[in-house]
């Protein structure tokens, strides 16, 4: 087990070093794209995709 | 369909404390390809399973309870509820483009509408049926006669149609020149006078019918079981094997119903929350409504999703309907000449099914 030690360690810098040069380049962390999956709708009204027009119930 | 767009930045909505004032919403892209494979889904299972169900009440050799043929008009419209999915995957999958016309708008939502109130109305009646069998076993006989039935069917289905009435007047297809696209929705342009009279229609079917749809049935769901629970906990050491069969056929009906409450509660509470928002009696924010429209069609996948576990409920529960079910399918077979052998044990086990019907008397 002793000698799985520093590998540990150099797992865990070489994190650290990944989040910091992320940080750097000025990006926000992004799981999965998820923040990129977003189709933006523009509304002149709030309400202007009401629930009715998207499913067949009042 | 409009491009995808891509954002690195997050950004934050806020109400500006205008009614007018717009907002931006930003709908989770998967969902467009998501909510469509889930309909289709919804659809094959529905269409199968309900199936099977209708054709087992129907072509039942021994006699049929009062609870089969209202499980079987539940089938009907269960079958019928999801039949017009198709339609509204496509819709979905299209970014809510509606190439089918305004005939099959008006239609398909009717359609759903309809067999959505005869789905609720048809559990509230075979639970009423049960408080009768169990509570009132002795002096219900009149009630429950052939004649009754009928006519609490007749009356479900007319009711059902009466109430969507509105959903085939107002629902029409609308252009956005904005995005070229035609969207199925409520138009209430010939009845209102300006944009507050429109939310207060708005508000005012939506709640009705989650009252009428869910509310008010669902009540009386509960005030049924409360009593049937009251009944049998009070004879539950003098049972006998008839109030048995009983007892397992209203656990049936109990898990239908709960199934039911679980599938339809999220439906109806975000729609109510969305009407009361028209009313300014729930929050009116950008951040509520954006929430709304993501969760809503979820919760309405959800509430389809009763409609194709009916069958597998009863096909779990329900001793007489599979073995009926069984029976079917073998003596199918059967007539192929692939189970010959067999024939006879299944006429013994059709025999000792009748006997067990005759025996159970509900």
């Amino acid at each position: 087990m002793r000698f799985f030690h520093p590998l540990y360690l150099l797992l865990l810098l070489l994190t650290v070093l990944v989040l910091i040069s992320a940080d750097k380049h000025g990006t926000k962390h992004d799981f999965l794209n998820l923040r990129r999956k977003y189709r933006r709708h523009n509304c002149p009204k709030k309400r202007c995709l009401p629930l009715h027009s998207r499913v067949p119930f009042p | 369909m409009e491009p995808t767009s891509e954002y690195t930045e997050t950004y934050d909505y806020y109400d500006t404390g205008y009614n007018d004032s717009g907002c931006d919403y930003s709908e989770w892209e998967p969902s467009y390809s998501l909510i469509p494979v889930l309909y289709m889904l919804i659809f094959i299972l529905g269409l199968s399973g309900n199936g099977v169900v209708i054709f087992t009440v129907w072509r039942a050799k021994s006699k049929r309870r009062a609870a089969d043929v209202y499980i079987g008009n539940l089938a009907l419209a269960d079958l019928t509820f999801v039949i017009t999915l198709p339609l509204w995957a496509v819709y979905t999958a299209l970014g809510y483009h509606w190439p089918f016309g305004v005939a099959l708008c008006k239609i398909s939502s009717y359609v759903v509408l309809v067999n959505m109130y005869a789905s609720v109305f048809c559990l509230t009646c075979l639970s009423f049926d049960r408080y009768l069998a169990i509570v009132h076993s002795l002096s219900s006989g009149r009630l429950r006669s052939r004649a009754t039935m009928l006519a609490s069917l007749g009356a479900i289905w007319f009711l059902s149609c009466l109430l969507a009435v509105p959903t085939l007047l107002f629902r029409t297809t609308v252009d956005d020149t904005g995005s070229n696209r035609t969207t199925c929705a409520m138009d209430f342009s010939l009845v209102t006078l300006n944009q507050d009279h429109e939310s207060l229609w708005i508000a005012g079917l939506s709640l009705s019918s989650s009252a009428l749809g869910f509310l008010l049935p669902f009540l009386a769901m509960t005030v049924c079981y409360c009593f049937i629970g009251c009944t049998v906990t009070r004879h539950f050491s003098h049972l006998r094997k008839e109030d048995q069969k009983k007892r397992r056929l209203l656990k049936i009906i109990t898990t239908l119903v709960v199934v039911f409450a679980f599938c339809w509660t999220p439906f109806h509470v975000l729609k109510s929350m969305d009407a009361l928002s028209y009313l300014d009696l729930a929050p009116n924010s950008c951040g509520f409504l954006h929430f709304l429209l993501l969760a809503h069609p979820y919760a309405t996948c959800l509430a389809y999703v009763n409609s194709c576990l009916n069958p597998f409920l009863y096909a779990f529960f329900d001793l007489r309907f599979r073995s009926q079910c069984l029976c079917l399918l073998n003596l199918k077979k059967a007539m192929h000449g692939h189970m010959s052998s067999m024939s006879s044990t299944l006429s013994a086990q059709t025999q000792k099914s009748e006997v067990q019907s005759l025996a159970t008397k509900v």
